[in-house]
């Protein structure tokens, strides 16, 4: 991918005018909306990164749009169902809960993080080395590359890459065991954790051995009398999902080799986790309230759902457009 | 039947009157046995504990009534009288619940005594000339059926009304989910669901011990602490009553990691509670 990325640097700067952080945030929202996924796309911004395609700031906003595309996915499934006439609700709650929080704290993640990437103190952090660091993917599929860039043009691949990442990642999640208990009254374990900060540890613990914020979620459905997930865990324990979900782009960053992109995706953990971390101790009652008011009010009418979807939707289009 | 020990505490404020004015409308047996306790604090001044025993001996005429005071920290005080004499149930007046940022000061005596006590707990606030609805809440967990039996059995004396309420918070991750999440609780009971065969138990135990008023079941769905509140106002409750978060042979981290919508709880309703 980042041997492709170079010669698409002006049809992403040009063509698809993604040129600024604001048009980078609306590229990674609408690329991760579109592919379903977050990951790939998050680190398609550090390949673009590497490639010197974007700045380290276009690329923070593309990983973090590839953040609110990403939970974007989990109503979509949600929303087939309440096609289906099941009820709108009950389907859609869990999804809409997902979507609401990381779209409520992402505009404090994304000032928070330009901040950061715009401090010295991120420079005293970054990796440095005495000569240049060589990714081992690079010495083994190096020379295989530059054989095929004799074939094709450079920019196939680009999605060529962009397709194998999809591939991986999608392998990843088959080679995972299914962890799905049956439903079990397991006495204590039920209320265990159910505090917000213990919730939002967990929730960050298990997402970082998962990688998959889904999967990890469906951890929650045996801790509950009637093996299902409670409200009062969702929130907090999305919370702590999306920041380690970010594991599986350090790795990816790691192995460009890229100090930048390292620091990048470190910095996008750091600032959810302090947006999260300051939200759960100061007005969690609050927030968990007015969010839970919301996805009612939404629920209860399709076109409200439908409205929503489609401002979801448009908003990374206008960021383009505006960026 | 042994005659039940109660503990009722005074710090001579208007409101640990309102202690024995709700023990009074328990309507309890004549031969249970009323032990006041007042405690002086060393930052104290001016606490008359003998003029309040008195107040509150009148309030509780026709009992037999003992005194009790001690000097120090007023809820090791209270605790230490509990563990040393065995009392059935300790009462407490409370001006009201906490808001804003009083709610971040957990150092009121109720709330340290609910943390630390295994005996039930009545705190009482706003307390009516006639105790008419009572609000159990419960978990939907065996553990629950002890502690409904217990709490019906302080309030078997007055012919109040009793709703039972189970909040369901649970809710599916991937459609579809199963439809009985969202029945009533006649429904829930009618078609012998989890919840439903729950309270239906609940209701037996509750008529066991002695319970003799309506009793109407009632399911809601939401957050937890949010439908507790919501059934409050609109039943117009006046008594809560809801199990205890802090049990016998359980860790203090365990208590830590475990959920307190119990203490929750007692720092947001309105009504006086009794944890059980």
């Amino acid at each position: 991918m980042k041997e492709g990325a170079k010669p698409l640097e002006p049809m992403i700067r040009g063509t698809l005018s993604v040129d600024s952080p604001a048009s980078a945030l609306g590229f990674g929202w609408l690329g991760s909306s579109l592919a379903l996924s977050g990951s790939p796309v998050a680190a398609t911004a550090l390949s673009l990164l590497d490639a010197q395609v974007l700045s380290p700031q276009e690329s923070f906003a593309m990983v973090a749009g590839s953040r609110l595309g990403a939970a974007f996915v989990v109503l979509l499934v949600g929303f087939i169902y309440v096609i289906r006439g099941k009820q709108r609700d009950v389907s859609l709650s869990v999804g809409l809960l997902s979507l609401l929080v990381t779209q409520t704290i992402y505009p404090a993640v994304l000032a928070l993080g330009f901040l950061l990437l715009s401090t010295k103190w991120l420079h005293r952090v970054q990796v440095s080395a005495s000569q240049e660091m060589n990714s081992p993917f690079e010495i083994i599929f190096g020379p295989f590359i530059t054989q095929l860039q004799q074939i094709f043009p450079t920019w196939i691949f680009f999605p060529v890459g962009f397709l194998i990442i999809m591939g991986s990642l999608w392998l990843f999640d088959r080679v995972i065991p299914d962890i799905n208990l049956q439903e079990t009254e397991l006495g204590l374990v039920h209320h265990l954790l159910y505090r917000p900060v213990v919730t939002f540890a967990l929730g960050a613990g298990i997402t970082a051995i998962t990688m998959s914020v889904s999967v990890s979620l469906s951890l929650l459905v045996p801790l509950s009398v009637r093996g299902m997930v409670r409200r009062e865990n969702v929130i907090p324990y999305i919370l702590g999902a999306n920041i380690t979900t970010f594991v599986d782009t350090l790795v990816a960053a790691a192995l460009l080799s890229n100090p930048v992109a390292i620091s990048v995706v470190l910095v996008q953990m750091a600032s959810v986790m302090i947006v999260s971390l300051i939200l759960l101790l100061t007005s969690f009652r609050f927030y968990e309230r007015t969010l839970q008011k919301v996805v009612i009010f939404l629920g209860r009418r399709r076109r409200r759902i439908v409205a929503y979807i489609f401002l979801i939707l448009g908003i990374p289009f206008l960021l383009l457009w505006l960026g | 039947m042994q005659a039940l020990k109660i503990l009722i505490c005074t710090d001579d404020s208007p409101a640990a009157e309102l202690a024995p004015l709700l023990v009074a409308g328990l309507k309890l047996p004549a031969q249970t046995e009323m032990t006041l306790i007042g405690v002086r604090e060393p930052r104290s001044q001016g606490m008359n504990l003998e003029a309040s025993f008195e107040r509150i001996a009148e309030i509780l005429a026709g009992y037999s009534i003992k005194t009790v005071i001690r000097q120090g920290n007023a809820a090791q005080q209270i605790i230490q009288e509990v563990q040393q004499e065995g009392y059935d149930l300790v009462a407490i007046g409370e001006k009201g619940r906490r808001r804003g940022a009083l709610r971040f000061h957990k150092g009121s005596v109720a709330v340290r005594l609910a943390h630390r006590l295994y005996t039930p707990l009545l705190i009482a606030r706003q307390v009516p000339h006639t105790l008419e609805k009572i609000l159990f809440s419960t978990s939907g967990e065996e553990i629950s059926l002890d502690n409904l039996a217990r709490g019906a059995s302080f309030v078997s004396y007055v012919s109040a009304e009793i709703i039972l309420l189970h909040v369901m918070s649970q809710v599916g991750l991937r459609p579809p989910h199963p439809d009985d999440l969202w029945y009533s609780a006649e429904v829930a009971i009618q078609r012998g669901t989890r919840e439903g065969r729950h309270l239906g138990a609940a209701m037996q135990r509750m008529r066991a011990v002695g319970l003799t008023g309506k009793i109407t079941p009632s399911m809601r769905n939401g957050l937890v602490l949010d439908e507790v509140k919501a059934e409050i106002h609109e039943r117009q409750a006046q008594l809560l009553v809801i199990g205890s978060h802090h049990q016998r042979n359980r860790s203090r981290i365990l208590e830590f990691l475990l959920e307190d919508v119990t203490g929750e709880l007692i720092m947001e309703v309105p009504c006086s509670v009794l944890v059980v």
